[in-house]
């Protein structure tokens, strides 16, 4: 895994934006930064040089599922990973954000060590895509 | 734990928790607002997800129901009726108290089980629905997350059959970062803004004052000492340099109201639920911003202002009616800046005060002489209020209290060196006028001579300055006054006070030649202040008095002058009762 990935961390609650920030620099990703919804996500990611999205689901503005929307029907974005951040695990949710095209989820909240394994997982899934 | 960030947590969820209460009286009102509901929902949802992280078992575990209640009413499974409201807003309060708890570093105690139980009885029985749901909620309550290893499969199968799976490719994004050439936002981990503990604020802002005082000191020297050219050239940019500094570092500690504001929606909707009137709050200009300090300073005295303005200002629904009112009332709060001051005024449109009541009242209670009360204007009648134990009611009600109010907001607000006013018609309704200097520590007073000392008076207060020799004094009712543009002022003269001279007796009606009276205004009267000379205008900051003097009250702190000596700064309104009550 390329520790040096650029990663966009997306919350509306600054709080979590930093633990977050924290667990991942734990785990040695130091490029990271920050929107707190989706609206402010998006001209971000247009701007390019995102190469990971962890996204908080329920936000004002522009939750989740429209960023998510909004990234899959960019052609520059289509194929970025995102990991969602959601409080609960409920299967309808996981059908929803799996349709509009997450790679992968996690549930709040978690530890440092659940979270790498999460992204492992989201990696192993898109290199299996491809 | 990491300290930290639960400070970040604590800053950013009690914020959310004081939007929650006005949010919450707002959905009361429109219960069909989803936007209104869905910000309550997820301010909840985030305080949970926080609290998740930092361990916060109490807080997630309240935090927890109460978003399942709130789910309840997203999905019309039940109202936001005025009990339910009750028990969220009681969470709110169970959650700011947390908070407290955990700001003084204390350990949570575990979430107040009859509350749980309160928010479990609304998952079980909706108000609003009907009828009591059937055990589907049950399992909600009580709903296990899905298995993790089952979703992920699920997810699995969703990626390999989605729209999207088949044309993804890792390698786009797993390019080295270097590719990409500049970086958008600035260096990786820039933040748009650092959070600051308020202490180092405090400490930042005492230095600051220690150099406008060595400014102000270096500017009398050069004064003085006709300094070479570029010596006065380089303290004149030291002079503007230190002014900027000096504001920034005010505005760095500039909140706006509203976060006490944000308090009063609560604080009406429960006293008129209590009393059985039907009250509407408007707010104004809650985005004025003042010092922190102030903010926090503010707010007791408000809530008094506010709770007596539901409580003994606004009538009955049936007493409106009768006097052809709409039965709703109006409180009204609102702030504005003027200067260097803040302006707030609360107002309601209900009964009003009667002068000739107050002027009844404080001759009964023997606070005034029946000719000094008929002596006081209508305008002067009513600052009577303000005067200790002084309560228009003969009743007493347990919303506003037993007369402790106006006198302790006086004191409160004269702490702040900020002024009350109260403007009031039979009828129509009052208006409370509180203004306070927009920060603590620094401000302007005009310095004089009593005796061998020098005084600050602040500036604030100080309307003008008029020549003794210009001046006519005479004695009414016991009392000296002078006679500014054809109004009798009363005169105190400060050489008693502070010079241990003797009081002036009736019949001495000559004032000391070559001297001047500063007039000041106090919460709406007009007071002469006999010096001996007028120094000029001087910033200074403020020392809080130490030692015996803490105690004394026609002092609210010391200074060190530009000339380097001590200056007391004098409690205009203090020193006024002082010499009044010795009479």
């Amino acid at each position: 895994m390329d520790k040096g990935m650029r990663i966009l961390v997306v919350d509306d609650f600054s709080t979590m934006r930093r633990i977050i920030k924290n667990l991942l620099r734990e785990l040695g990703y130091s490029n990271i930064v920050e929107a707190d919804d989706g609206a402010t996500a998006l001209p971000i990611l247009k701007g390019g040089g995102i190469d990971f999205l962890v996204t908080d689901w329920n936000m004002p503005n522009m939750p989740g599922i429209d960023l998510l929307e909004a990234v899959r029907g960019d052609p520059e974005l289509e194929s970025l990973p995102v990991l969602m951040v959601t409080a609960e695990a409920k299967r309808n949710q996981i059908i929803e954000a799996g349709q509009a095209g997450i790679d992968g989820y996690i549930v709040k909240p978690f530890t440092a060590e659940t979270l790498q394994k999460k992204i492992d997982r989201v990696f192993a899934r898109l290199r299996e895509a491809s | 734990m990491d300290h930290e960030l639960l400070r970040e947590f604590l800053d950013d969820a009690g914020e959310l928790v004081d939007a929650l209460i006005p949010q919450l009286i707002a959905l009361e009102n429109a219960p069909e607002d989803t936007q209104l509901l869905n910000a309550v929902f997820r301010s909840i949802h985030s305080i949970k997800g926080g609290a998740g992280f930092l361990l916060l078992e109490p807080v997630v575990a309240l935090c927890h129901r109460a978003e399942d209640v709130f789910n309840l009413l997203r999905q019309g499974e039940a109202q936001a009726t005025p009990e339910l409201i009750d028990v969220m807003l009681r969470v709110a309060d169970a959650l700011a108290s947390m908070f407290t708890t955990l700001q003084e570093s204390a350990s949570l105690p575990p979430a107040d089980m009859e509350l749980l139980a309160a928010l479990d009885e609304l998952l079980v029985h909706p108000p609003g629905s009907g009828s009591a749901t059937d055990s589907g909620h049950g399992t909600k309550i009580n709903s296990t997350p899905d298995d993790d290893e089952a979703l992920e499969a699920l997810l699995d199968s969703l990626h390999r059959a989605g729209p999207s799976g088949s044309g993804r490719r890792l390698s786009s994004s797993s390019r080295p970062v270097s590719e990409f050439g500049p970086i958008r936002s600035g260096h990786p981990g820039a933040e748009a803004s650092v959070r600051v503990e308020a202490v180092r604020l405090d400490g930042m802002m005492n230095l600051v004052g220690e150099l406008v005082l060595l400014r102000n000191r270096l500017m009398t020297l050069v004064e003085r000492d006709d300094g070479s050219e570029d010596l006065v050239k380089t303290v004149s940019n030291l002079d503007a340099v230190t002014d900027g500094l000096q504001s920034a570092v005010m505005h760095v500690r500039m909140q706006p109201i509203s976060r006490i504001f944000s308090r009063f929606p609560r604080v009406v909707r429960d006293v008129a639920r209590t009393l059985g009137k039907e009250i509407s709050l408007v707010i104004h200009g809650g985005d004025s911003e003042v010092d922190k300090n102030l903010v926090e300073r503010l707010s007791d005295p408000l809530i008094h202002l506010v709770r007596n303005a539901v409580d003994h200002g606004i009538e009955s629904p049936e007493e409106r009616e009768a006097a052809g009112k709409p039965p709703t009332g109006e409180v009204t709060l609102e702030a504005y800046r003027q200067g260097h001051y803040i302006v707030i005024r609360v107002g309601d449109d209900g009964r009003g005060m009667d002068p000739g009541q107050l002027r009844a009242r404080a001759v009964e209670k023997g606070a005034l002489s029946a000719e000094a009360a008929s002596a006081l204007s209508d305008a002067e009648a009513l600052q009577l209020i303000l005067g200790a134990g002084f309560s228009t009611r003969s009743e007493v009600s347990n919303i506003s209290g037993r007369g402790v109010g106006m006198d302790v907001v006086r004191a409160r607000i004269s702490e702040l060196r900020g002024l009350v006013e109260i403007e009031s018609t039979p009828g129509e309704g009052t208006w409370i006028r509180i203004m306070v200097p927009l920060t603590r520590g620094i401000f302007r007073t005009l310095m004089v001579w009593v005796g061998s000392q020098r005084f600050a008076l602040p500036m604030g207060e100080v309307v003008e300055t008029i020549a003794t020799d210009e001046l006519a004094s005479q004695w009414v009712q016991g009392r000296q006054v002078v006679i500014v543009r054809g109004e009798p002022l009363p005169l105190v003269p400060l050489g008693c006070l502070f010079a241990e001279r003797p009081r002036p007796t009736p019949g001495s009606e000559e004032l000391p030649p070559g001297t001047h009276v500063v007039v000041v205004t106090l919460g709406g009267r007009r007071i002469a202040m006999l010096v001996d000379a007028l120094i000029g205008e001087e910033e200074v900051v403020v020392k809080p008095l130490t030692g015996a003097l803490r105690s004394v009250e026609t002092f609210v702190g010391a200074t060190v002058t530009s000339g380097g000596d001590t200056a007391l700064i004098v409690d205009t309104g203090g020193v006024t009762q002082t010499f009044e009550h010795a009479a």
